[in-house]
């Protein structure tokens, strides 16, 4: 009697379990849900990356504040000292150091994203899971050296008399839509490089072409005006303009329409690369 | 009962891409421009290969099925399929219940990171919350036994400590629909024993097992069903001896038993195996009559501690005898060259119902085997007649008969 009861309550559970459907086109319904039950995986990927990050280096974290005041210094020398380009009242180096902050971010994040499906091989060719969830884990990993480079930036603007004012507001926002456009940037070539891995090799190029097509060894004000509109089609440009004006104040001018032309690429590079991503993800472990 | 998986005609299409390139010039695009003139016919070349064609199986709750088949068949393109890793070119599959496959075990192990980082990692990645890997934490790190290296990176741990612990956290998930893929053959021979143990258990309670598997005793005996898929395609689903033989069948005849064999100082001619004088196209026998074997061969050269004979082997590819004919003859040790008949004879009432394969051995001892492949004959034994008719369609146990001259003697009421 006993075991029948058992029997039938087995039976009612089974009968209540989850179906999931496969075919050739995955269905769209559950893939948020999926994405959301997948939140704590993502906290894991998060967690490994950044354990792993400064493993066997004798430095270890330190690396994440050498690299941005290294940086700093042969900018302020060459475009501050040696071509003497103008910084809007702010000391060069706080200017520079402004701008390489969101700068350091996009290149170091786009560069792991990018390349962090190819790089979790074994796991997309042997695991299911949402795929999203690798190239997201890279820019969240790299939102760790960004705050180390942060607090440098304010002890420093503390030294150099220049402590962020209220403007200081917008950069929780701006760092959200940089966050944002490295996660639409990266979905896309995170996605290619599964076909065609020359973005490896083509991506530092282009970042290190992007350093001088974004202002962030100098000010954006040395860009002759009737270029301005085009520069701004470089959704970075807002995005470091924005930045100064929120750590250095009013003094560092702020355009809002090169604001929104930043915003608007964002949402676009973010709202197609996932289209794209979801397209093409089904498709990754055939090739990879 | 419900059934915990309907495949309804899944296809797989693969694109190979040929890369003819001439050796040394392996420049990629860089030699693809120099060669821009003759790209056309020096070029690559994509193909269309279809790892899977038109599978259809279901599977009903609680049922133990493996799936069979030589490597490359699909098997591994199938349980990814199955576990959502590849998607279908064509085709639908509807799954009750959470499937998890303990598919290559160590998948997303961090070599840097600590034995119990990495079972927290590992846990998510099959689908286990923290919580649950917390609770069941204690029990991992017991049955891997690494209790000591805990917080040692796996990548200083011995391959031994390394795949039980990998091991032991798939097999510590609990889905409704399990997937074991050659997970058996992990660490030494006490530890695949312990794991073996602790995969019956992961097949009891009911749950849903597909299990794939080389080793034919292991499927035999952890599932009752099976599909067997050969070259992409799968042929009904049937009872898992059925299945076998005929997997051993299909992977006999192609590893050849084909005549002649040829070498350079010794070519098999024929092999003939009879009964009574008839050739059976099957290979099917009588188990209460002698078998008859007649092998001919061509000698070319004189051959010292020349050996020739042939074994016995289970579909499980265990060798179940063997007899030579310098066994009882060491003087037919050294041969002259020449064409030779020779004659043997499996008893009768010898070998138990079922399938086997007759393996030709041909070596010179200590020197060498004159052929690499082995000649392998499949043949099938039917049950005595003068066997308890009763006993029929049961199960066979064992290999060889034994008749132990049974005597039965009532001492008392």
């Amino acid at each position: 009697m006993n075991i029948e009861i058992q029997n039938k309550k087995n039976l009612d559970k089974y009968d209540s379990l989850p179906i999931t459907v496969i075919t050739a086109n995955p269905s769209d319904q559950r893939y948020w849900q999926e994405l959301w039950d997948s939140r704590e995986l993502l906290g894991m990927m998060v967690w490994r990356d950044i354990a792993v990050r400064y493993k066997q280096t004798a430095m270890g974290i330190s690396w994440a504040i050498v690299r941005p005041l290294a940086t700093m210094l042969v900018f302020s020398l060459v475009f501050g000292k040696i071509a003497n380009l103008p910084s809007n009242g702010a000391p060069y180096a706080m200017m520079v150091f402004a701008g390489l902050l969101p700068w350091l971010f996009f290149a170091s994040a786009l560069s792991d994203a990018s390349n962090s499906v190819v790089s979790n091989s074994n796991l997309v060719s042997k695991v299911y899971f949402p795929r999203i969830i690798i190239p997201l884990a890279s820019v969240i990993v790299g939102l760790l050296d960004f705050a180390l480079a942060m607090a440098v930036y304010v002890v420093m603007s503390f030294f150099y008399g220049q402590p962020p004012g209220l403007n200081v507001f917008v950069i929780p926002l701006l760092l959200l839509q940089l966050c944002l456009l490295i996660l639409g940037c990266s979905l896309w070539l995170a996605a290619i490089s599964v076909w065609y891995r020359d973005f490896r090799h083509l991506l530092p190029v282009a970042l290190q072409l992007g350093v001088y097509l974004s202002p962030v060894g100098f000010a954006s004000t040395v860009i002759p005006e009737k270029w301005r509109l085009v520069y701004a089609l470089n959704p970075m440009v807002g995005i470091i303009d924005g930045f100064r004006w929120g750590l250095l104040g009013d003094s560092q001018p702020l355009r809002m329409n090169e604001v929104g032309i930043s915003l608007a690429i964002t949402l676009v590079l973010l709202v197609f690369g996932q289209r794209f991503f979801r397209r093409s993800e089904h498709r990754f472990s055939d090739t990879i | 009962m419900s059934t915990s998986i309907i495949v309804e005609g899944i296809s797989k299409k693969f694109r190979i891409h040929h890369e003819k390139e001439r050796p040394l010039q392996n420049g990629g695009v860089l030699s693809k421009l120099l060669n821009r003139s003759n790209l056309g016919k020096n070029g690559a070349s994509d193909e269309d290969f279809w790892a899977l064609r038109n599978i259809s199986f279901e599977v009903k709750q609680g049922e133990r099925m493996a799936i069979v088949g030589r490597n490359g068949a699909g098997k591994s393109t199938l349980l990814k399929i199955l576990s959502r890793v590849m998607s279908p070119t064509s085709g639908k599959i509807q799954i009750r219940g959470s499937l998890s496959s303990l598919l290559e075990v160590g998948t997303g192990f961090h070599p840097e990171l600590t034995g119990r980082e990495n079972i927290y990692l590992n846990g998510a990645l099959l689908g286990m919350s923290r919580q649950e890997v917390r609770k069941k934490f204690d029990a991992i790190v017991d049955f891997a036994e690494v209790e000591r290296f805990l917080d040692t990176p796996v990548k200083r741990y011995s391959s031994g400590m390394y795949v039980r612990l990998a091991f032991a956290v798939s097999a510590f998930l609990e889905p409704d629909i399990i997937v074991l893929d050659e997970v058996l053959s992990v660490g030494d021979a006490r530890f695949q024993q312990k794991s073996y143990a602790k995969m019956r258990e992961l097949a009891s309670h009911g749950r849903t097992v597909l299990f794939v598997s080389h080793s034919m005793s292991a499927v035999k005996d952890l599932c009752e069903t099976a599909i067997l898929i050969e070259n992409g395609q799968a042929k009904e689903k049937t009872k898992v001896d059925d299945a076998i033989g005929d997997y051993m069948r299909h992977a006999m005849h192609v590893d050849g038993a084909d005549m002649p064999q040829e070498s350079d100082q010794l070519d098999l001619l024929a092999l003939h195996v009879t009964q009574g004088g008839i050739k059976n196209p099957n290979y099917y026998f009588e188990g209460d009559q002698p078998i008859d074997v007649e092998l001919i061969y061509q000698v070319k050269e004189s051959l010292q501690n020349f050996r020739i004979g042939f074994g016995i082997n289970t579909m499980f590819g265990q060798l179940l005898c063997r007899s030579l004919l310098a066994d009882r003859a060491p003087e037919l040790e050294n041969v002259q060259p020449g064409t030779y008949r020779l004659n043997g004879q499996l008893p009768a009432e010898f070998l138990v119902a079922g399938d086997y394969a007759l393996e030709i051995h041909a070596s010179q001892f200590g020197i060498k085997a004159f052929f690499e492949t082995k000649a392998l004959r499949r043949f099938r034994v039917n049950r005595p007649s003068s066997f308890n008719v009763q006993h029929h369609r049961e199960q066979t146990f064992g290999h060889v008969y034994l008749d132990p001259h049974w005597r039965l003697e009532r001492l008392s009421d």
